[in-house]
């Protein structure tokens, strides 16, 4: 009854605060505007800047093809599914804390391990089944406006579950730095350093395939059929993500609620 | 013993919350702690509750070690934080569900309707909590307190945001909660409600206790000399004049038919007073010593604290 009912008032939330609506429209619409744009205003663009070239060529420049739409897609959501989740989710637990209505479950014997659990239960899944939704969309229409040339499904199924379990990272990330900081706002403004800094960070030192950054680069690399030790990558999350959580868990424990 | 503390101190940052106070309630007693806004009463609460770590003191609440609680719920008590915050998007009914998930379904669920149904919110079960009124979310936190039938109860200020009508049911609901034997520490600013539900009073100013007393005992030793004594009819000028010269009376007031004598000791001051009116051949329909009211006692150990 306890757990279940944790799980049961995170789902509530999201519905009722229409997270999940804000996520799933999101995606798919970038899964549909990001074949259409490449389709239909990216040649006109450069129709207007070349105007003596001929359709046939700018078409062959742009070199648009149903994977690079895809990995099109996947590349924006990387900037700016990051930013939205960055800021639809900063007050997944600065909020609780800093209004207080964390009082209440506390006292009442909710525990610190399972009401983080449960935000991560509920939101993880429902953001990877988004994204592996949204591809879905995008693959089905890279392939009605280019041809269908991307081969199989499943490379494009994997870069989106890849590409979803980045952003569990992030909400790791967000509940870590909500822990500390207790403030929305601040939460998603200083989130927002490591969710694009770690990419930066992995390039200098040559270890992106053992940061969560790495994630979007297996991604892209699934997608040309050339990926490997996405293993090391999925790991490497994962055990960064329960550090987090256990990191937050334990300061949490030690925390004051005045 | 239900609460503990010995010398419980607080700071933020220079600001000394708490300067070593002392608190100790019995089990089946109903505490009322006093004082003004910024005296240290919330503050005290949160330690109460599990919620904050004193800097230096020992509190021991419902038998456990408040400095070595992790999780506030761990310690079984029903708390009703002054300005209880709520999720807006839960209705009445969810919230208590939420709240009171230790128990199995069925219960819950039964246990739910019996405290929306007791704090007066049964029509507004499937109603989000976001749309109440600071009354109606007090009610709700009250249920939420009350939800598990723990032996200690924490109010703080239960009553402030409540009509007249639903004060004087907490006040009711405090009392019965008495009659089951259950503990109820109760911090209010109303001291009428205090001085009628309390047995014990703390009074705290400016992160001192100034006294921790039985209510009556409290209430007795502040009994000032003076007596206050309705007449039947009004006091003639001379029969005031014969009364000034008693041995013993300081001073005198007199209002229509209701005087007030103030005497040098209580001593048999009673029988001489009466002795006299007799002789006067006044009418006498009361007559009693004077009873400070909790709000005289307070006002004057926070008097002493200003000066």
């Amino acid at each position: 009854m306890k757990t279940e009912w944790n799980i049961k008032k995170e789902i509530m939330q999201s519905i009722r605060q229409y997270k999940f609506l804000v996520v799933f429209s999101f995606l798919i619409f970038f899964a549909i505007m990001t074949p259409l744009m490449s389709k239909l205003v990216l040649p006109e663009l450069f129709a207007n800047y070349y105007p003596d070239l001929d359709p046939q060529i700018i078409e062959q420049m742009l070199g648009t093809t149903q994977t690079n739409a895809i990995l099109g897609f996947l590349g924006d959501m990387f900037e700016m599914g990051t930013l939205l989740i960055v800021f639809l989710y900063s007050g997944i637990i600065a909020q609780e804390i800093g209004e207080k209505t964390f009082v209440l479950p506390l006292c009442s014997g909710k525990r610190y391990t399972s009401v983080i659990l449960s935000k991560l239960i509920v939101n993880g899944p429902v953001l990877i089944i988004s994204m592996i939704g949204a591809v879905l969309v995008n693959y089905y229409y890279s392939g009605v406006f280019f041809d269908f040339t991307a081969g199989s499904i499943k490379p494009a199924i994997g870069a989106a579950a890849l590409q979803g379990l980045y952003m569990v990272f992030i909400l790791s990330i967000l509940i870590f730095i909500g822990a500390l900081v207790k403030k929305p706002l601040m939460t998603g403004m200083i989130a927002l350093v490591p969710a694009y800094g770690i990419g930066f960070i992995g390039k200098l030192f040559n270890i992106e395939s053992y940061l969560p950054s790495g994630l979007m680069i297996q991604a892209q690399k699934l997608m040309q059929n050339t990926a490997e030790n996405i293993l090391h990558t999925v790991l490497s999350t994962l055990l960064l993500i329960v550090i987090l959580l256990t990191i937050s868990i334990k300061y949490l424990k030690k925390a004051e609620f005045v | 013993m239900m609460i503990s503390a010995k010398g419980l101190k607080k700071s933020f940052k220079k600001f000394e919350a708490l300067k070593g106070i002392d608190i100790n309630v019995d089990k089946g007693e109903i505490y009322g702690f006093l004082g003004q806004n910024g005296a240290g009463k919330s503050t005290t609460m949160n330690i109460l509750a599990g919620l904050s770590k004193p800097d230096a003191g020992t509190c021991l609440v419902n038998g456990w070690d408040v400095n070595k609680v992790t999780h506030p719920g761990d310690i079984h008590i029903g708390y009703l934080p002054e300005e209880p915050r709520l999720y807006p998007w839960l209705t009445a009914k969810e919230t208590l569900l939420y709240l009171g998930s230790r128990y199995d379904k069925g219960c819950a669920g039964k246990r739910a309707d019996e405290m929306l149904d007791w704090i007066g919110l049964s029509k507004s079960a499937n109603r989000r909590v976001g749309g109440f009124s600071r009354g109606m979310k007090q009610r709700l936190g009250m249920g939420a307190a009350l939800f598990y039938d723990n032996d200690l109860i924490l109010l703080d200020e239960p009553s402030s945001a409540l009509d007249p009508e639903g004060r004087s049911a907490v006040l009711n609901l405090i009392l019965d909660l008495k009659k089951r034997g259950k503990t109820v520490f109760l911090s209010t600013h109303i001291l009428s409600d205090a001085q009628r539900v309390c047995d014990r009073i703390g009074i705290l100013t400016n992160g001192i206790m100034r006294a921790e007393k039985p209510l009556d005992e409290l209430l007795n030793e502040n009994i000032k000399s003076i007596y206050d004594i309705e007449i039947c009819s009004d006091l003639e000028a001379s029969d005031m004049s014969k009364l000034k010269e008693v041995e013993g009376v300081l001073a005198i007031e007199a209002e229509n038919r209701q005087i007030s004598v103030e005497v040098r000791t209580q001593g048999d001051m009673a029988k001489e007073l009466m002795l006299f009116f007799i002789a006067s051949k006044i009418c006498i329909r009361s007559f009693g010593l004077r009873k400070p009211s909790l709000e005289d006692i307070f006002l004057e150990e926070t008097c002493k604290n200003e000066n």
